[in-house]
């Protein structure tokens, strides 16, 4: 059975024996798009699986009605398809509400009559927020007079939006269908399936959890058995998201290092005083980090890199994000340049940064473009810690504490101050061989600083 | 602060007492005002207290006295001169407009025009054709003048007191059934209420409702109704046309996506008409549905009650524009 | 004609008579020549040939009495004091002007001697002057108000309004018809019922006195006799003076296409400057030196004038929503 007739209907196919209906998953084409004969035009989904639709006629996709998410039966019209040469029913068929004197004022209402643009109606304010929010309006269906797409038909269609996701995270169709019917975010929702994909279940919890934020305030009870809902801070709401989306996008594996920090620790002994009266900086260990691990990552340039759909994207500055922890929550401003500073401009730059992330003045050109992330929680007692990537870098590395150790040296134990690095990656970019390459040579340099002279 | 309840002729009547007692310049001028105090009783007693050297009787000449005011008001004067029904004012149209408008300009700023021009608005009477029109959309566009509508008797004393005291043509429009039909507090001590400040007379978040004068209570009465469909409708009174308080009004229809705007004047390049424009460009990107107008019909005001209703803003037609407003539309 | 040997007024009123009527003369002559050349835009509505009148009636007016002018108001505004600097700089659009260029050669004014604007409108001023005399009246200092306005004002409705008033509430309000004959480009007997304005005046219930508009002296006594009455608190009265304004409607309009060259020709012979020289220099008041003299210095002055109204700036034109309200 046809699924476009040569009168421009564009239908609900019947695609088995037994099929009645079918569910509506997204156009695959926009309103105002040529549309060639057995190009693929929509997606639906019957008891079996997703299947696409083929165009049966050359034309322009004139007006969508069918909604992502809704079951039409068998022949329902999804659309309209309007043939070369002529216009299309869709036109004719739209009418502008003519004054009748039965209406409000009896006067003339001031629409004209004319024929509809292929363009989607909407209003200026629906424009806009689809601007904001990304949506395309051809997928959106108006609910507003001659169908007209208001504000809350892109608000709706924002919410069950698929995942702008690379091929490797899936959300199976009875998920999404789920989340549309609920309302989740599937941007919100962590994938518990293979390869981080999303299932059904991952969507009941995110929907649970979503609730449990939007009921109201409850005064607390002595026992105190419910909790209080505290609203987040948009710092807190973006580290959630990007939080988030990464570690469900990206595939995280963990290397993790010890090293031996006497001869750091000297170098940094011996550089305190000097740079201090010189330069006016206080030298950290997190300096020395900076330093070395900056003008390690262009020898193992992957380090830098990013995952995209299109391909590795591959960077060059080697702009070093930094994780401050401050009262308002986590920022990660970012040294640029930083393999070509010397030591004490990093020292001063860091200081600088990190004092004014503590104050809010971060400006968008201080945590934009890093490449790569050292964040560090030895001071608060942390001894090993696996970071999540920051999006959209491929690598993140933890410090922990410098705290004496045992350790055995010419089959003697002795004492040292030690600390542990962990280097998180993006197994999209970094495979173990190049992680592991990386991070030992900033081993070996860290131990033997001398070797970065090399 | 101590209200008292007063209708709207008598919060008129007030500020014209207290006025009138306050500044000595102040003379009023007007057909029957004087010892018959006022076909709709707004200068009642004051003649009596005042005397015929301040409350005076003129003779059936809107031009004649309209423009004697002209003159009045550029010798150190405030004359206050009274239009019985609206629709006379047209008598006085070059006075006000080639004259009073026009005078400090053409001289170069030597002289000002102090003069306050009481006219009435409104049908719903029967009284025909030429006693029921609202001119304050005409003298909104002529430049030099400013124009009042008020809708309350507290925004009636407070404005008239201010205008009493402007030293530019100010024209001032009273809506005849309201004079004795609306009641509302009015505080004992002196106010007054600056031009160009709208007053939101009702909060709401999904339509926005201007309305001027009577209209005022009109959409308000729609709003009540349009809060047990669940819908809440913001309304707000301009109550000054110029200057106009446009930022409130786009303020308010960022807020909620649309608007419908209601006036007795006619429709057709009336006040709705530059009031959509105002809000069509500075709310633009937050338009979710075309901006309605409810206005009185383009056709001369009838007789008969039931073809006269059919040609003034009610309740229902600005219910029926909220909804045409709101359709396909969710309420926030 | 007045008999020259019983002198009626002042000679050094006279002699101010004479000037003021020679410096609008020469101010009229001066605007149709700066109108050709084209040193000014817009209309130039000329009244050389009726100096007469606003000269002998604002001789007869305190600095403080107000009045009201036409859109032919240059005489006016010259009789009651205007300055022919700032009206020239006026009419050609400067900021210098006496309205900063924003009212122009219709609407000329200087409050503070009085003059409450020319008007463009017919009997535009008409209110404005009786309004000038109601708060005359309140002020109680014997403050008088003058309206002028020529044959076509005669038919507006506001004359008859403002007059009811005047009588009605008694106020110090002269009404001054200069009838140069026309009605723009009619002759107003055709335009106008009855026996004219002083016959109506009369009928509302005031004084209606004509006069021969080119006898500055006649012109001057009739009004001090109705002014001094109106300050008196005896109320309203309208004097119609009888002259001629030798220009067309506005420059561009030669006027002979209605008026014939005998009627013209006629006129010319009554000529107010004329007869009032003859005057002067028949009393003895001036001699024939002074007389040119006089007009030398009038003349050369209304020619700087025009040198310095050309040279001065256009008002800037962030000015130009300036002033619209207080």
């Amino acid at each position: 059975m046809n699924a476009t007739q040569p009168n421009s209907e564009i239908v609900m196919p019947r695609m088995g024996l037994t099929m009645e209906s079918g569910r509506f998953i997204k156009w695959l084409k926009q309103v105002g798009e040529t549309v060639r004969s057995g190009e693929p035009l929509f997606e639906i989904e019957t008891d079996k699986s997703v299947v696409e639709v083929e165009a049966l006629a050359d034309g322009i996709l004139s007006q969508i009605l069918a909604q992502p998410g809704e079951t039409y039966a068998v022949g329902a019209v999804l659309g309209y398809l309007s043939l070369p040469g002529g216009t299309s029913l869709a036109q004719a068929a739209i009418q502008p509400e003519s004054s009748t004197p039965a209406k409000s004022q009896a006067q003339p209402s001031g629409t004209a009559s004319f024929a509809t643009p292929a363009k989607p109606k909407a209003s200026p304010a629906a424009r806009r927020l689809a601007r904001q929010l990304g949506v395309d309006l051809a997928q959106v269906v108006g609910s507003g007079p001659q169908g007209r797409i208001v504000v809350w038909n892109v608000q709706t269609t924002a919410q069950s939006l698929p995942l702008p996701a690379p091929a490797s995270t899936r959300v199976s169709p009875v998920a999404q269908r789920l989340a549309a019917d609920l309302g989740v975010d599937l941007r919100q929702v962590q994938g518990s399936g293979p390869g981080g994909s999303i299932t059904r279940q991952d969507v009941e919890i995110a929907y649970q959890r979503q609730q449990a934020k939007t009921e109201p305030l409850s005064p607390p009870s002595p026992l105190d058995t419910e909790g209080i809902v505290e609203p987040l801070s948009p710092v807190q709401r973006r580290m959630a998201e990007r939080m988030t989306q990464s570690f469900s996008n990206a595939p995280h594996f963990y290397l993790q290092a010890e090293v031996d920090a006497r001869n750091l620790v000297a170098l940094r002994q011996s550089l305190l005083q000097p740079l201090e009266s010189r330069y006016g900086v206080h030298l950290t260990f997190t300096d020395l980090l900076i330093y070395f691990t900056a003008r390690l990552l262009p020898r193992h340039p992957l380090l830098m890199a990013q995952w995209s759909e299109k391909g590795l994207v591959k960077f060059t500055q080697v702009n070093l994000g930094i994780a401050v922890d401050t009262e308002q929550g986590l920022f990660v401003p970012v040294l640029r340049e930083a393999d070509k500073l010397g030591l004490a401009e990093i020292s001063r730059q860091r200081a600088n940064l990190a004092e004014r992330a503590r104050q809010g003045k971060l400006l968008p050109r201080d945590y934009e473009q890093g490449v790569f992330t050292l964040t560090n929680l030895g001071a608060l007692r942390i001894d090993v810690f696996q970071a999540i990537l920051n999006p959209p870098q491929a690598a993140i590395l933890a410090v922990g504490r410098i705290k004496e150790r045992p350790m055995v040296e010419n089959q003697q134990v002795i004492s040292a101050p030690m600390f542990t690095l962990s280097l998180s990656a993006d197994h999209r970019v970094l495979d173990g061989g190049k992680a592991a390459r990386f991070l030992s040579e900033l081993v070996e340099w860290l131990e033997n600083p001398a070797l970065s002279m090399a | 602060m101590s209200t008292r309840e007063l209708t709207f002729a008598q919060a008129i009547r007030e500020a014209l007492d207290e006025e009138l007692a306050r500044d000595e310049k102040i003379v009023l001028f007007g057909e029957d005002i004087g010892a018959w105090g006022g076909v709709f009783r707004t200068t009642e007693g004051l003649y009596e207290k005042y005397g015929p050297e301040r409350v005076i009787d003129t003779p059936l000449s809107e031009e004649g006295y309209v423009g004697m005011a002209v003159g009045i008001a550029m010798t150190g004067m405030h004359p206050v001169p009274e239009i019985m029904f609206g629709d006379f004012i047209t008598l006085a149209m070059d006075q006000i407009v080639n004259q009073a408008a026009k005078m400090r300009y053409m001289t170069g700023g030597q002289v000002a025009v102090p003069i306050t021009i009481r006219a009435t608005m409104g049908g719903g009477r029967s009284s025909g054709a030429q006693h029921s029109q609202s001119w304050h959309a005409w003298f909104a566009h002529v430049p030099g003048l400013k124009v009042v509508v008020p809708s309350t008797p507290y925004d009636a004393k407070g404005l008239l007191k201010s205008a009493l005291r402007e030293p530019n043509p100010v024209l001032f429009f009273e809506d005849k059934v309201m004079y004795h039909k609306i009641k509302g507090p009015v505080p004992e001590e002196e106010y007054l209420i600056p031009f160009g400040v709208a007053d939101i007379k009702r909060e709401g978040r999904d339509v926005t409702i201007i309305a001027l004068s009577r209209m005022v209570h009109t959409a308000l009465a729609a709003a009540e109704q349009l809060a047990q469909e669940g819908i809440s409708a913001e309304v707000i009174d301009p109550r000054t046309l110029t200057p106009l308080d446009e930022d409130t009004l786009i303020q308010s229809v960022c807020k909620t996506g649309g608007a419908v705007i209601v006036d007795e004047g006619y429709q057709r390049f009336g006040v709705t008409a530059e009031l959509a424009a105002v809000i069509a460009r500075g709310a633009f990107d937050y338009l979710d549905a075309p901006i309605e107008r409810v206005a009185a019909m383009d056709v001369p005001i009838p007789f008969s009650p039931p073809l006269e209703f059919a040609t003034i803003p009610d309740e229902a037609r600005i219910i029926q524009a909220v909804h045409r407003v709101l359709e396909g539309r969710r309420p926030q | 004609m007045t008999d020259h040997k019983t002198l009626p007024i002042e000679p050094t009123l006279l002699v101010e008579m004479y000037r003021r009527m020679l410096t609008i003369r020469f101010f009229e002559e001066a605007i149709f020549d700066v109108y050709r050349k084209g040193w000014m835009p817009g209309l130039a509505h000329l009244s050389d040939g009726q100096e007469a009148t606003p000269v002998g009636v604002c001789m007869a007016l305190r600095p403080d009495d107000t009045i009201t002018s036409t859109h032919r108001g240059h005489g006016h505004i010259i009789a009651k004091g205007g300055q022919v600097e700032p009206m020239m700089a006026e009419v050609m659009g400067k900021v210098t002007g006496y309205c900063r260029g924003k009212g122009g050669e219709m609407h000329i004014a200087d409050i503070s001697l009085g003059i409450l604007g020319a008007n463009g409108i017919v009997g535009g001023g008409l209110g404005i002057a009786a309004g000038s005399a109601f708060t005359a009246k309140r002020e109680g200092k014997g403050r008088v108000s003058v309206a002028f306005f020529g044959d076509g004002a005669v038919n507006q409705g506001l004359w008859y309004e403002t007059a009811n008033m005047a009588v009605l509430w008694k106020l110090p309000l002269i009404y001054v018809c200069e009838n140069n004959q026309y009605t723009e480009f009619t002759h107003w007997k055709k335009l106008t019922a009855g026996e004219g304005l002083a016959a109506r005046a009369r009928a509302m219930g005031m004084p209606g006195i004509e006069v021969d508009g080119n006898d500055v002296v006649a012109v001057y006594q009739a009004a001090r006799q109705l002014v001094e009455a109106a300050r008196r608190g005896e109320g309203p009265a309208t004097l119609v003076c009888h002259t001629i304004r030798y220009g067309g409607h506005h420059v561009g309009d030669p006027g002979t296409a209605y008026r014939t060259k005998e009627e013209m020709d006629e006129w010319r012979k009554k000529d107010s400057i004329q007869r009032c020289e003859r005057l002067l220099v028949e009393s003895g008041i001036l001699s024939p030196q002074e007389i040119e003299t006089t007009r030398s210095e009038i003349e050369a002055r209304i020619q700087n004038a025009v040198q310095q109204a050309r040279q001065d700036p256009f008002p800037p034109v962030e000015e130009v929503s300036e002033h619209v309200y207080a």
